[in-house]
């Protein structure tokens, strides 16, 4: 018992002694200038978004501002709600959101907003009415990105001189995802105005998890034998897509693309799985973001085409800032990108 | 025959052994020769379960030697004893209730393993078949030990002993519950036994047993020696004398004055009881009449009826026929609620399980019967409640500190005064108390007594249960006497001799009862069992996947196995630490964590020919590390280890994490990939399971370790008596549950070409889903591997029909949340229906 | 032998307190020494007393020997019926009693499955994919946003949040409901001595359905109050919930199989959850060496560790 008493002892004067140390350090202040900014992506630990941290920790190395890059590890809108109120009592100045759903952060960001934090989002917009959200900055404008979809799968399976007539079947991540929910509005729009024998199969929705994405897809091949094409609109489903067609030995058949990152494709656009895909720069996304992020809370945010750090031709236009057209990826230059 | 010349088996040297407040023995001595029969009598208490815990290595002696064959011996464990020929035989048969009779049976022994350390079930089989035999017809060995009756466990028991090589068998109460002929069948054993030298301890109550097969007799008294006899020159009183202390009939001499003895005859009985039969087996029709101030003694053996109708009439058991009348208004009595509402308290016979929360205090424990007295408006009144206790502590006269010390600070008899306070407090008209001075000390015996005869003379009506026959001779004032589930007989104890009423209870020289032998449960109609259930999911599994193939045009039964092969090995990973008793909620995790260091190793610059062995390895090892860290976390903290593991969950996942530096794990060896492919006609995934499934199940039904992970999460107690190491055991199924999970991390790896870093979050709830669905129990002790396969094959094709009918993800989990629970709600209503085939339909199904 | 325990038990007992405390201020310290708007610091508390009011409903299932693993599914199928049911354009207050009805309904088939004699864990762990796939289902994976003025204006009651009100009447309801109710005695008396219980004519069913049954009314509560802070009520919200609620209970003090423990620890409990999440969220801003990720890993040692104290110190004295 004695030596209970001692071991709680001594672990109370750690624990005080931490408190002193925390609470000293916790005293000094920041020694950088500008703003401090502080980027949420939907979740932590994905290739995605390590890749738009790269992005940002250059511009914000480049400007010399103190940026936090954190969120939640699994993709909970309540947990970035919350993060968003724990930023705002660290007295972070601009809070950049990804949010998981669009209207699970409006609350957090208007309370932000009201303790004087500058917000916007990136990637996925919010709700710009309920959340009061200074600006969007989009990769793409997503009528571009339904488009070139579609587009890309066409011109594809015509230049292999076959008819476009057939079944279609988009991978999504999640059904709750208002971005990827608007990318197909625009591709349904597409396919009815451009290429009206192209057939849609109800999409899948296996919740950006990768093995059931992967099995979902192997399903729906075994059921269509007459299967054209599939679209993963997701980083997570397209390699799934392509790992399950490639698996089924229906690449040859089945035209595979969608949106993804380089470095997870690479396997399969080597190997012809998948001819090509569509993706913008996550890490010029990232690294737009903080700048855009830094104007705001300068106030010189002007509307028009204009050049941002090493980006030149970024357009601003109404409460949205836009990376540029999409980008895509093939066998000659998938290798010329680290993310 | 006890030739004193011959040297002795066994002997024991001033055996002295205590336990917290009181001395079990005190300085005992003993011996027992080759061939005899050395019965050792005393009362309850007596310190007579002490050195048979002591001789079977259950318990160590503080201060003594134990001899066997004149060298001193230490017997740490029971595994020990038994090794050395000790073997005893418990009164409570401790049985592993999932396991078949016959495994039980080996399992007393050790199971026998050939040189590859595989369980010789023939022999198993051999040596049991071989053994009941004898016990009759009804008797299969692979009956699940939970469908046998008290009398047929012991049987069981006793047969298993015999059928091992014995020096020396204790039998402790053998007969308790045995009829006249499975008696007999005993009785023969013995006498074999004693022709081949063995030595025999027999402890017993019923005296005619004694006076027939004992060669000596050794009397215990309060934990000390008091004599050793041969069995010709003791007779019965002097027997009792020696065992109580004082005669029987000078005590109940001693005038009382306080004793009305017999009710005044114009008052109206306070209880009357007609034809009152209980759900038990053999229970006959109970006509009881007990009037105001009567102590009124139900003497009989265990399992005589006695305490199945006291718990009748307390409501515990609902009553199967009859009418409960107090002071002359009929109640319907169907649970404990209604008999405390009809004046009836009871004070239950085992204190520690039944009688008090050891952990509360002594004024919770008190208050805890009559806790509407003490509410108002629905609040508790502290206050009132310190009040009563104190005054109720002091009128019992408890020995203690403050009314607010946790009860199991308390000596059993104190304990035991709290409990009577307990149901004092509901204010009862009719008091039962069952076994009241069981494990107490002389001193708290007689205040109980006299308390008893107080209330008695305050009006009040009492029901005493004693299986000590002085006791109820002293202290009653009419002995009703059970036997075979209904009353044998009544009598005056200031009339009748001690001699009448024991063998009224005692169903020796009866000869009606000698056709009579105990019901055999009429299992052999119901024999529906587990593999029935087993073949229905087959079944199950079947029809889908024949469906799915016929309706799909490009059904690929590889594509589906490979598939369902990360859900088969995470299914057996949950399922090797269900059985054993545990549940692992990280396994999830940690699959994610072993594919990331799997992953790790494959990206390193060494040929995939390395690298790929290596990985599988390495997932193995980081499996079975943190399998075995969440093991040996629960052991070290004692602590639940659906806690624990809800910790290292949380852990792992930030290993993997910080593993991966939230980069996908990508850019795998094509080789490693390839071997998982469906199409690759490898079929390395479908393969890799099928091996690993084998070996899970050659582990888990032909290894002793295996065996013992089923022994352990049946019950630990019973595993605890038959020297099964419970650390190991549950270490070696957490790590093993590990392991898998390890392994089903790299297939995974395999199958999906990469890896993410939340790969596998949710999953331990599909793993316990495969488990709990393939009929695995989830309180442990029964499950197999096959069961597994199958539940992940429904799973998988429940999750492909879900695609092919075009309903979207969401209703997955429904589907999963109502497999279980149909799954689980089928395994309840299956033990609820076997238990109303064993004990009648009427009794109620303990939890 | 009796008498000379007294002591060691206090002590024990002052040292868990102490290490508790110093948790507690350990936590404190790290979030207000890094705070720079203070007023904000209630935005943060919000979700936290969301889980502090499940956690003390949950106090009372552990106490009395269960667990229930549905919380947080319960939770966002309250919450998508509230949803459902402004959509169908119902009064308010019908939509209130749905929602609440809802969380009866979840809770009282949780508690009916453990009368009925399912181990708890099994019931809830079932129940809450049941749970969830019902949300899903019922929602179309749909979000509800928007909910009506009428509602959102009890976000602030004379300019204290709503939250705030409602998780000091739950702490006192339990408290008063464990500490000072016969239902309260019977969990205390269930989770040490279940067939003791049952001999002393408590009924051991009757008091599962009930706390069960509370827990889910609980979980509606929270539903309601997530809809008016956020504006939302997300199908998939609250997934894993039930794992920070347990922590919350556990770190506390009240042993995970019941019969000791007790509102008071649970509040100790979440105060120290929470501050030492949020603390070391911050910390690890400060020193790269600690990433985000190191968070989840001092998070489950901490409810590992603290899980063994509290078995091997307050149980310490009757491992025989």
């Amino acid at each position: 018992m004695r030596q209970n008493t001692k071991f709680t002892a001594s672990a109370q004067l750690i624990a005080v002694a931490c408190c002193i140390l925390i609470g000293c350090s916790g005293s000094q202040d920041g020694t950088l200038s500008g703003p401090r900014i502080g980027m949420m992506p939907k979740l932590i630990g994905i290739g995605y978004f390590e890749a738009t941290r790269e992005g940002a920790e250059e511009a914000a190395a480049e400007l010399g501002l103190e940026l936090t890059y954190d969120g939640p590890h699994l993709d909970r809108s309540e947990d970035q709600a919350q993060q968003i109120g724990e930023w705002t009592t660290l007295g972070l100045d601009v809070i950049a959101v990804a949010p998981v759903d669009p209207e699970g952060i409006s609350e957090a960001l208007r309370d932000a907003q009201r303790a004087g934090v500058t917000t916007l989002t990136w990637d996925t917009d919010a709700n710009p009415e309920t959340s009061g959200r200074s600006v969007f900055v989009n990769q793409a404008p997503n009528e571009a990105i339904g488009y070139k979809l579609v587009d890309v799968m066409a011109e594809g399976i015509q230049a292999k001189g076959e008819s476009l007539a057939g079944n279609y079947l988009i991978v999504s991540g999640s059904a709750t995802a208002s971005n990827q929910n608007t990318w197909m509005e625009y591709m349904k729009q597409r396919i009815a105005d451009k290429y009206p024998t192209m057939k849609l199969l109800p999409h899948l929705t296996p919740n950006e998890d990768r093995q059931r994405a992967q099995e979902q897809t192997a399903e729906a091949l075994a059921a269509h034998a007459d299967l054209k094409g599939i679209w993963g609109i997701t980083s997570v489903s397209l390699p799934a897509a392509a790992k399950a067609t490639r698996d089924a030995k229906r690449a040859d058949q089945v035209y595979v693309t969608g949106l993804s990152l380089p470095s997870e494709m690479r396997e399969y656009v080597k190997d012809g799985t998948v001819e090509q895909f569509v993706l913008w720069n996550p890490v010029d996304l990232g690294y737009l973001t903080i700048h855009v992020a830094q104007r705001l809370h300068a106030g010189n945010l002007q509307s028009g085409s204009q050049a941002m750090g090493r980006l030149k031709n970024v357009e601003v236009r109404g409460g949205e800032v836009i990376l540029g057209p999409p980008m895509i990826f093939n066998r000659e230059n998938i290798d010329d990108h680290r993310f | 025959m006890a030739d004193t010349a011959v040297s002795p088996l066994l002997e024991l040297h001033q055996i002295r052994r205590t336990f917290p407040g009181v001395v079990a023995l005190e300085r005992v001595s003993f011996q027992l020769l080759p061939g005899e029969v050395h019965a050792l009598v005393g009362e309850n208490g007596a310190g007579k379960s002490t050195l048979i815990n002591i001789l079977s290595g259950v318990l160590q002696p503080d201060e003594g030697q134990i001899e066997l064959l004149g060298s001193p011996i230490v017997l740490a464990n029971p595994v020990e004893a038994r090794q050395r020929g000790i073997v005893a035989v418990h009164q409570e048969a401790e049985l592993f209730p999932t396991l078949s009779v016959a495994e039980n049976m080996a399992l007393e022994s050790g199971l026998p393993v050939n040189k590859f350390g595989l369980v010789q079930w023939r022999q198993v089989a051999a040596v049991a078949a071989n053994a009941m035999s004898q016990l009759g017809p009804s008797w299969r060995p692979d009956t699940p030990a939970a469908e046998l009756s008290v009398a047929h466990r012991q049987m069981a028991q006793v047969a298993a002993a015999i059928e091992q090589q014995v020096r020396v068998l204790i039998l402790d109460e053998p007969t308790s519950s045995l009829s006249r002929r499975e008696a007999e069948w005993l009785f023969s054993c013995v006498e074999a036994l004693k022709k081949n030298g063995t030595g025999i301890i027999y402890i017993s109550h019923r005296q005619d047993e004694i006076f027939d097969l004992a060669d000596r007799i050794t009397v215990l008294r309060d934990g000390q020696h008091i004599w050793t006899r041969p069995v010709d020159q003791v007779d019965s009183n002097g027997l009792v004398v020696a065992m109580v202390g004082r005669s029987v009939e000078t005590e109940r001499a001693r005038p009382d004055p306080a004793h009305p003895h017999v009710a005044p005859p114009e008052l109206p009985p306070r209880l009357r009881v007609k034809g009152l039969r209980s759900g038990q087996a053999n229970s006959q029709p109970v006509d009881l009449q007990v009037a105001p101030g009567e102590i009124v003694g139900l003497y009989g053996l265990i399992g005589s009826g006695r305490t199945e109708f006291a718990q009748t009439l307390f409501g515990l058991t609902p009553a199967v026929d009859g009418t409960i009348a107090v002071d002359g208004i009929t109640h319907t009595i169907r649970n404990p609620r209604d008999a405390l509402a009809a004046k009836i308290a009871y004070v239950p016979e085992d204190r520690l399980r039944e009688g008090i929360c050891r952990h509360l205090t002594v004024r919770a424990n008190l208050v805890l019967s009559s806790l509407s007295r003490w509410t108002r408006h629905g609040l508790a009144s502290l206050a009132r409640e310190r009040q009563t206790s104190s005054d109720m502590v002091r009128q019992l006269a408890v020995r203690h500190r403050t009314i607010e010390q946790p009860i199991r600070q308390l000596s059993g008899g104190n304990q035991q005064k709290i409990v009577v306070g307990r149901s004092l407090l509901t204010r009862p008209q009719i008091l039962v108390l069952d076994e009241p001075t069981r494990g107490v000390d002389v001193g708290a015996k007689s205040e109980i007594h006299q308390m008893l005869r107080n209330l008695a003379d305050q009006g009040q009506a009492i029901l005493m249960i004693s299986s000590e026959l002085p006791e109820v001779m002293a202290h009653t004032d009419r002995i009703v006497v059970f036997q075979e589930g209904g009353v044998s007989g009544e009598f005056d104890p200031s009339s009748a001799s001690a001699s009448d009423v024991a063998e009224a209870a005692f169903p020796s020289g009866s000869g009606q009862l000698l056709t009579q032998t105990t019901k055999t449960p009429a299992r052999n109609k119901l024999r529906l069992h587990m593999p029935v259930a087993q073949w229905g999911l087959a079944c199950v599994v079947l029809l889908l996947a024949s469906w799915l193939w016929i309706s799909t045009p490009n059904f690929d039964p590889w594509m589906q196995l490979t598939h369902a092969t990360v859900w088969i090995i995470l299914g057996l990973a949950a399922s090797s630490v269900i059985i054993a008793g545990g549940i692992d909620i990280s396994i999830g995790s940690l699959l994610a964590l072993s594919a990331a260091s799997a992953a790790f190793v494959l990206r390193l610059d060494y040929p995939a020919v390395v690298t790929i062995p290596a990985a599988i390895l390495m997932a193995a090892s980081v499996g079975i590390a943190g399998g075995l860290a969440n093991g040996a976390l629960s052991l070290v903290g004692r602590v639940h280890p659906i806690v624990v593991t809800l910790g290292t969950m949380t852990i792992y996942r930030g290993l993997v994490i910080m593993l991966l530096g939230g980069r996908p794990a990508t850019d795998l060896p094509s080789l490693f990939i390839w071997l998982a492919e469906p199409q690759s006609g490898f079929h390395g995934a479908v393969l890799g399971t099928a091996f690993l499934a084998c070996a899970v199940y050659i582990w888990l039904q032909h290894t002793r370790s295996g065996r013992h992970i089923f022994a352990l999460g049946s019950s630990p107690t019973a595993a605890r008596l038959v020297g099964i190491s419970g650390t190991r055991t549950w270490l070696l199924a957490f790590a093993v549950g590990g392991g898998l999970a390890g392994l089903a991390g790299a297939l995974q790896l395999a199958i999906s070409g990469q890896m993410q870093s939340r790969l596998g979050s949710g999953w331990e709830l599909g793993a316990i889903a495969v488990a709990v669905i393939g009929g695995v129990s989830i309180q442990g002790g029964r499950g197999s591997v096959l069961g597994v396969i199958l539940g992940a094959l429904l799973l998988r094709l429940v999750t492909s029909a879900i695609v092919r009918w075009g309903i979207a993800g969401e209703h997955v989990d429904l589907l999963i949340g109502g497999m279980i629970l149909a799954a689980v709600l089928c395994e309840l209503g299956w033990q609820y229906i076997q238990t109303r085939v064993r004990f009648g339909w009427s009794q109620r199904s303990s939890k | 032998m009796n008498r000379i325990d007294s002591s060691p038990g206090q002590l024990r007992r002052i040292a868990t307190l102490g290490i508790r405390g110093c948790l507690l201020a350990i936590g404190l310290t790290l979030v207000f020494s890094q705070v720079q708007r203070p007023a904000a610091l209630v935005d943060v508390w919000l979700p936290w007393a969301e889980i502090g009011i499940l956690a003390l409903a949950m106090t009372a299932v552990i106490l009395c020997g269960g667990i229930d693993l549905s919380v947080g599914s319960t939770v966002a199928l309250c919450g998508v019926v509230l949803g459902i049911t402004l959509q169908w354009q119902w009064p308010l207050t019908f939509a209130l009693a749905a929602t609440a009805g809802c969380g009866l309904c979840a809770g009282a088939f949780n508690g009916g499955l453990v009368a009925i004699g399912l181990s708890p864990l099994v019931a809830t762990l079932a129940t809450m994919a049941f749970y969830r796939g019902l949300a899903m289902t019922l929602s179309g994976r749909e979000r509800f946003a928007g909910f009506p003025d009428s509602l959102r204006s009890w976000q602030t009651v004379a300019g204290i949040p709503l939250h705030f009100f409602c998780f000091v009447s739950v702490g006192l309801a339990t408290w008063i409901l464990i500490h000072h109710t016969r239902l309260g005695r019977w969990c205390y008396v269930i989770g040490d001595n279940r067939t003791a219980a049952r001999f002393a004519a408590v009924p051991d069913r009757r008091v599962d359905l009930s706390l069960y049954t509370l827990n889910g009314i609980a979980a509606a509560l929270v539903a309601v109050l997530h809809a008016i802070d956020e504006n939302v009520a997300i199908p998939d919200a609250f997934r894993g919930a039930e794992l920070q609620v347990i922590a919350c209970v556990v770190v506390g003090g009240t042993l995970i199989t019941g019969g000791e423990g007790g509102v008071l620890r649970t509040l100790i409990g979440i105060g120290i959850v929470t501050h030492l999440e949020i603390g070391l969220r911050f910390l690890s801003y400060r020193f790269p060496l600690l990433t985000p990720n190191s968070r989840l890993i001092v998070i489950g040692l901490l409810v590992i560790l603290v899980a063994i104290w509290n078995q091997r110190l307050q149980r310490g004295s009757d491992n025989a």
